[in-house]
């Protein structure tokens, strides 16, 4: 066979074994949110579709399907249209250097952790655009507040990097598994962990920091204008950027796939779910911050402790 | 074959565009977002140097360049946010007066 | 890769333009932000993966998002065209003219004179930072005590009362 078909057709399957994947863990996580939050208050959860409720994203999906589209006259067509694709688009970008095993990953660049953050910077058009563009003021005031939320926290995020770039010497991802081969960043790295956690579900617009779309006091926020397929893109963009964010944690600070016995993508994917745990755990135990509580978290606390961790990192890199 | 020459071109007409916005324009956000064009059109060249010179100096000053934009940007904006509260427009033409 | 070299220094083209001509200042914004996104592909084009990157965190992620915020806040909206046509105005654009030509006629001269520094092409994160921590130590403090005064500059400015 032709060498340059060959790669193009290895290539293009593992692009489609990574979208399958992920979009198919996504519209499980939607089941798994609803099944952890009925036990956490006790109740059961979808459980009439399927078997333990298993075909509910199904039926979700085609109910949202089959909604009318509606385009509300008042809104500014073009960018309204564009705003959920930015969002799809930008929460499914990360796949493309996360390593998921020794040998499964799409593309090993040098800069990966730049990528990480630049994708994260333009995630942020799609909110502020939807916010913007649906000419409405809930929308706008749920915009507003996101597209500040994300650059204060981008800050706390970004510095959370440095100290991992420190550590591991390298902004390959791939590199940064390998390095932790006998101890996992979250040990040496544990004030950064923390950090990088928090300005996690900052970004994510996760209680206790989804002011954006407080449903109290913004109906739906950003997204209150849209309907049908487009908000579909929205909810999923959510899933899909939550997806993405455990499986950075994962490789960043747990190690990625590495572990003992089994292969390393059984190990990755473990590790992957206990962190989706842990953010929907976090999400129906906490109450909402206010809005200058929010901000004054990013600045006041999260990025001098970044700081802190920088220093300690480097200190650490040069006596040990 | 790709050159310098081809950096260079495309730099000075971007660099031109972004003057015609500066000397053309009045409303002061128009001319900030033209200042950025000036200084990014500047990258192109420097990118250019450094690729076919094969040296490390000129991406040295794209960083800087971008720490320059990036505190204009920020200065410029409060200016246009308190000029708007003062005179209640951001039309640089009406901004005559030393006194405020 | 010269044509798409120059199909992407069209698009640039457009964006800049499109800022200029814009008349809804959110729209321009956009387009600038296109333009700067296509200003980091001459980046990759020459093969500095980092500062592309670099370029599309601090211009995409923070500075936009600072003019479209203050775009919002000011409530400015669509809005009649407002150039400057007078006589001053096209004599800047003519002698700026006469400025590009002499660029363009200096430098491409002095292309001939081009001597390669080293024998590769350095634009590893390393090497950009072992300049800066060495060479430029100085004008980076410099430039860190720049992004302090811009901080204060600006916090003063947009301050209530003044």
């Amino acid at each position: 066979m032709n060498p340059v078909f060959r790669d193009v057709l290895i290539t293009g399957v593992k692009i489609a074994i990574v979208i399958g994947g992920m979009l198919g863990v996504v519209a499980y996580l939607t089941l798994m949110e609803r099944k952890v939050v009925a036990y956490i208050q006790e109740r059961l959860g979808p459980n009439r579709v399927g078997p333990w409720g298993l075909l509910q994203p199904i039926a979700d999906g085609i109910k949202l399907f089959f909604k009318e589209d509606v385009i509300p006259a008042h809104v500014d067509k073009v960018l309204y249209v564009i705003a959920p694709m930015i969002v799809m688009t930008m929460a499914v970008m990360p796949f493309v250097i996360i390593p998921f095993s020794k040998r499964f990953y799409l593309s090993d660049i040098n800069v990966g952790i730049l990528l990480l953050l630049a994708i994260s910077g333009i995630n942020t058009y799609g909110v502020l655009l939807a916010g913007l563009s649906s000419n409405s003021k809930y929308s706008m005031i749920g915009g507003l507040r996101v597209a500040s939320q994300l650059i204060s926290y981008e800050v706390a995020l970004a510095l959370a990097f440095v100290g991992i770039v420190l550590w591991s010497g390298s902004m390959s991802l791939v590199k940064i598994v390998e390095a932790q081969h006998t101890i996992w960043n979250i040990v040496p790295q544990i004030i950064g962990f923390i950090v990088f956690f928090i300005a996690a579900l900052a970004e994510l617009n996760r209680i206790p920091f989804d002011l954006p779309e407080a449903e109290a006091e913004l109906v739906a926020g950003y997204h209150t204008e849209y309907s049908s397929m487009k908000f579909a893109l929205f909810y999923l963009g959510e899933y899909a950027n939550l997806t993405a964010m455990s499986a950075i944690i994962t490789t960043v600070y747990l190690g990625g796939w590495q572990g003992p016995w089994l292969p390393g993508f059984v190990w990755f994917a473990i590790k992957m779910f206990i962190v989706l745990f842990v953010f929907m755990w976090i999400r129906w135990t906490y109450p909402r911050f206010r809005f200058d509580q929010l901000i004054g978290v990013g600045w006041k606390l999260l990025v001098p402790l970044a700081l802190l961790n920088i220093a300690i990192t480097a200190i650490l890199r040069i006596y040990i | 074959m790709l050159g310098f020459g081809d950096y260079l071109l495309v730099s000075v007409i971007l660099f031109f565009v972004g003057a015609i916005g500066v000397i053309f324009r009045r409303n002061l956000i128009y001319i900030l977002m033209s200042l950025e064009i000036m200084l990014n059109s500047i990258n192109i060249t420097l990118i250019g140097l450094a690729r076919y010179s094969r040296d490390t100096n000129p991406q040295v000053l794209i960083l800087f360049i971008l720490v320059v934009a990036a505190v204009e940007v920020a200065v410029g904006l409060g200016i246009a946010i308190n000029l708007m509260r003062v005179k209640g427009t951001v039309d640089v033409d009406l901004f005559k007066s030393l006194k405020g | 890769m010269k044509v798409i070299f120059y199909v992407n220094a069209f698009f640039s083209l457009v964006f800049a333009l499109g800022v200029l001509f814009g008349k809804n200042p959110l729209r321009s914004a956009l387009s600038l932000l296109l333009f700067f996104i296509s200003i980091s592909l001459y980046f990759f084009f020459a093969g500095s993966d980092y500062l592309g990157f670099v370029q599309i965190i601090v211009y995409a992620g923070g500075i936009i998002v600072l003019i479209a915020f203050v775009i919002i806040i000011l409530g400015l909206r669509r809005e009649s065209p407002d150039f400057d046509i007078s006589l001053r105005s096209f004599v800047g654009i003519i002698l700026l003219a006469l400025f590009a030509l002499g660029v363009l006629y200096g430098m491409g001269k002095s292309i001939l004179h081009f001597v390669p520094q080293s024998p590769y092409f350095d634009t590893s994160v390393a090497g950009i930072g072992d300049a800066i921590f060495s060479r430029y130590l100085l004008p980076f403090e410099v430039a860190s005590i720049l992004l302090l005064v811009g901080v204060v500059l600006a916090f003063i400015f947009a301050k209530k009362e003044v």
